[in-house]
């Protein structure tokens, strides 16, 4: 009916062009152009209006309907009601997967949704449930240590712990202040350990407050925030300029418009915007401004249907308050909604009001993918500008892209701003988009010599480099720098990565050497080019072999012939296929080798080429091409891939005691390690190829 | 956010303003708001989320003014959602806290950032929140004095707790706004004599849309 109605008000030739235009969003994907219509208003309006109509946006109203089948709906709730009052099939269904973890909770969710529409979840079985349909309990006992891993790392860099010190000071919890907060800030942490790139966000402290009040065990508590943060909201909810709560703000206002037209003229009349109020309750998932009983059925809602429940409980509170909204003037009239919504307890009618709307969550998916293609070229639009003002100064970084939440770009900021003594201006945050490479890295560093571009150089210069390092006691100009500077807050971690970086660099400067002598003096530049990041994975090896060997130095130089020959014979094996190089068979090459020196039961190598794996398989030391991360990904590699890889090398070498068995250097290195680095790049990638399938439950 | 009065309000007050604090996180933003529109303390204050506002009326040079106050998230990653606020400011303060060197030395980016989102002709004050923790202070008076006159803004120390000056800093930022305005209006006024009768609208909408 809605459509005619369209029909009647557009012309005909409009229709086909919009279609071919969503016919490119499809086809081609190409995302930016479709972008670029949307944010021609006029085009933009009529679009939208075109898509809600074919996606179905519009949100059942019970009103609409007739009285007839709300007559009917009520026999039918009544007969459920009583069904659901002691519902075996959903009792035995919560044993069942408390014993059976493994097993997926799909199922779960959909008979969760079915109690849920008939009748308030009993509180008995409240934890039980928001374990399992989060999918946190999968998690708990998938890798029991992991938490414990997290919070007894030493030396992490936090970058986030000031503003999580602070913020602990600020919750006020019900009972048992300082042992909670104690919890409240070791979870907070440990989470911006597991994410860095989500890091922490004011409002978390909130979450995590309401769900210690509710008496889940810290490690509950955490992964429950895990599932919440990385699995039910958007990925991009909280990270970086929160891209994601941006989308949701206008899709809400779209929403309000078709659910309640006479709220959202008024507000559109008032000329008040509904983001202000929204926000708040967005960010902290309704904790804080909502009575317990009521926020409980909530997030029932949000395990059960996903991110589609807080619109749906936005969308009802806007309704509760209709009266106060129509008669209020100005902005005072937010005041009055926080008041109402603050006092509002009758969480059996909100339970049914949750039940009956509906919200496509597909097209809401849509909508959202729209808007962030929007926002992302707004964005650029204001980048361009930024980097023009940019450009005086540093010409040669115009087309960076690093995140500032990731470590290596703190320190990059901090060595400008020693450096240069100029203002950094602070919106270069805005300009990440992707997590930055490890070559993004090298290529700021110039003062390391092998990423230079240059094939050729002078083993003069290297020489005074390695005189300097020497003089000032192995820690080189620009680290005492930035020891003096955050005298308070010196991350010991990347200092000596940075130490690793130019031992490796001399390594790699040895290497070129012998590569450029056995290969023909006119090699093309893509050759160079390719050449460059297979020295990177090779150093990495190299120093791998270096950490691990420091106590038996007569091994080490052993080994490392052994490597060099290897190394000669590859690269005469290689010859020819050098152009052609990628990761992907550089690992295969590994793995073969690894095959052939088990099966000559030599045991040296094959421990220093297990060491050499443990890197390589890390994506954050050798960057992995974006393909392999999202396959990662896909797998849902929940554990620590590094223990994963021992175990299977383990049974692989029939060793039943691993931690006897391995190089005791290499057992440490497990023991610290954090997955920290691995999820940075699974759980965030570039915005723009954001998929929409993790957002779906 | 639009930032033409309301027009049944307007017989209410002669003036609206508005007014938005920002600053790092921590710095006590909203307990100054607080202590200056509800004339309240509490020692920790829960953390602010986007943005949240207090409406206050005074009554300044025989006018009626109804102070609209935004409070702001000082976390940088609210920037996105805190700068819309900055456009249809009369006011902006900038907020540090005498006993955190870090927020005294972010004050510079703040203001970068008033630069880019807010309107040209924005009032702007600079306030040293604390100031009654003496044994705690990092950052003194001088210094503050110093970067303020460097940034050509005025200056003024603060304490929400003994609610020191906090009064007088929001009448002084109400005052700057006021003459202003009434700068603006005059000028307006003297557009308007040049302008012969029947001249096109257009420009005359286009030349107040400064004011208010």
């Amino acid at each position: 009916m809605k459509q005619s109605q369209f029909l009647l008000n557009n012309k005909i030739g409009e229709q086909q062009h919009k279609e071919s235009v969503i016919e490119k969003y499809y086809k081609l994907k190409k995302p930016q152009q479709l972008a670029e219509i949307a944010l021609d208003k006029s085009e933009s309006d009529s679009f939208f209006r075109w898509r809600r109509y074919r996606q179905s946006i519009l949100i059942y109203f019970n009103r609409y309907k007739s009285d007839k089948q709300n007559i009917q709906k009520n026999q039918e709730f009544k007969e459920q009601a009583k069904y659901s009052a002691n519902n075996e099939q959903f009792q035995s269904i919560l044993k069942q997967h408390t014993e059976n973890t493994t097993s997926s909770n799909k199922k779960f969710r959909k008979i969760l949704k079915n109690t849920l529409s008939r009748k308030l979840l009993d509180e008995r079985y409240r934890k039980r449930t928001w374990m399992i349909a989060s999918n946190a309990i999968m998690n708990k006992n998938q890798d029991m240590s992991y938490y414990k891993q997290l919070k007894d790392t030493k030396d992490f860099p936090d970058y986030h712990i000031n503003a999580i010190n602070q913020d602990v000071q600020r919750t006020i919890f019900n009972q048992n202040k300082e042992e909670m907060s104690q919890k409240l800030r070791d979870i907070l942490i440990c989470y911006q350990r597991r994410n860095p790139v989500i890091g922490y966000c004011q409002g978390m402290n909130y979450i995590v407050c309401f769900l210690l009040d509710l008496q889940f065990s810290e490690e509950e508590t955490f992964w429950i925030l895990v599932q919440v943060l990385e699995n039910i909201l958007p990925i991009d909810f909280f990270p970086n300029f929160m891209l994601g709560l941006l989308c949701d703000l206008k899709i809400f206002n779209d929403l309000l418009k078709y659910y309640n037209n006479k709220i959202w003229k008024k507000f559109q009349e008032v000329q008040i915007d509904t983001s202000i109020i929204l926000t708040h309750w967005l960010v902290c998932l309704f904790t804080n401004s909502v009575k317990k009983q009521v926020l409980e059925v909530i997030w029932d809602h949000l395990f059960a249907k996903g991110s589609v429940a807080l619109f749906k409980a936005s969308l009802l509170f806007f309704d509760i308050c209709q009266e106060e909204i129509l008669q209020g003037k100005g902005i005072e009239i937010l005041n009055k909604i926080e008041e109402k919504i603050r006092n509002y307890d009758d969480c059996v009618t909100f339970n049914q009001k949750m039940g009956k709307i509906y919200i496509s969550k597909k097209s809401i998916n849509v909508l959202r993918d729209l808007y962030r293609q929007i926002f992302h070229l707004e964005i650029e639009k204001d980048q361009e500008k930024i980097r023009s003002r940019l450009r005086q100064f540093y010409i040669k970084r115009q087309n960076i892209k690093c995140n500032l939440e990731w470590p290596i770009c703190h320190h990059y900021l901090e060595r400008e701003k020693l450096i240069q003594e100029k203002d950094f201006d602070h919106f270069i945050l805005r300009e990440k988009i992707l997590p930055p490479q490890i070559t993004d890295y090298y290529s700021l560093r110039e003062d390391i010599p092998y990423n230079n571009g240059h094939q050729n150089i002078n083993l003069g210069q290297m020489q005074q480099q390695n005189q300097q390092f020497d003089e000032t006691n192995n820690i080189s100009d620009f680290d005492i720098s930035h020891l003096e500077a955050n005298k308070n807050n010196v991350n010991i971690t990347q200092l000596e990565r940075d130490l690793q970086i130019h031992e490796i660099s001399q390594i790699a400067e040895k290497y070129k050497q012998q590569q450029n002598q056995n290969q023909n003096d006119g090699s093309p530049l893509l050759a160079e080019t390719i050449q460059k990041e297979q020295y990177q994975e090779k150093e990495f090896a190299e120093e791998e072999i270096k950490e691990n060997n420091q106590s038996p130095p007569k091994e080490q130089q052993q080994e490392q012939q052994q490597q060099k020959k290897q190394q000669q014979e590859q690269e005469q094996e290689n010859e020819n296929e050098n152009i052609n190089y990628d990761f992907v068979s550089f690992l295969d090459e590994i793995d073969l080798k690894f095959n052939n020196d088990k099966a000559n039961n030599n045991q040296k190598t094959s421990s220093s080429l297990s060491d050499e794996l443990f890197i390589m398989r890390t994506p954050h030391i050798c960057h992995l091409k974006d393909q392999e991360v999202n396959n990662l990904y896909d797998q849902k590699v929940e554990q620590n891939p590094l223990q994963q890889y021992i175990q299977s090398l383990s049974e692989n070498n029939g060793l039943n005691n691993k931690e006897d068995q391995l190089p005791p250097q290499s057992v440490q290195f497990i023991k610290n390690f954090t997955p920290r680095e691995v999820f940075s790049e699974l759980v965030f990638r570039d915005v723009s190829s954001y998929d929409s399938q993790f957002d779906e439950l | 956010m639009n930032n033409t009065p309301y027009q049944e309000q307007s017989q209410e007050y002669d003036h609206l303003f508005k007014l938005v604090l920002i600053g790092n996180s921590g710095v006590g933003k909203s307990c100054m708001l607080m202590r200056y529109a509800e004339n309240t303390f509490t020692q920790n204050f829960y953390n602010t989320i986007g943005v949240d506002f207090k409406i206050k009326t005074i009554n300044l040079q025989g006018k009626q003014i109804k102070l609209q106050i935004w409070d702001t998230a000082g976390q940088d990653r609210f920037k996105t959602i805190t700068t819309n606020y900055y456009r249809g400011a009369h006011g902006i303060v900038v907020v540090y806290d005498v006993t955190d060197r870090l927020s005294f030395e972010n004050v510079k980016t703040w203001m970068s950032e008033i630069e880019k989102y807010a309107q040209e002709n924005v009032c702007k004050l600079l306030i040293g929140n604390k100031s009654d923790l003496s044994d705690k202070r990092t950052v003194s008076t001088e210094e503050g004095q110093q970067l303020a006159s460097s940034l050509k803004i005025k200056f003024i120390e603060t304490s929400a707790k003994n609610s020191n000056n906090i009064d007088s800093a929001f009448e002084s930022m109400a005052q700057d706004v006021l003459i202003r305005i009434s700068d603006i209006k005059t000028q307006q006024d003297n557009e308007r004599r040049r302008l012969k009768p029947g001249v096109n609208v257009n420009e005359q909408k286009s030349s107040s849309e400064g004011c208010c």
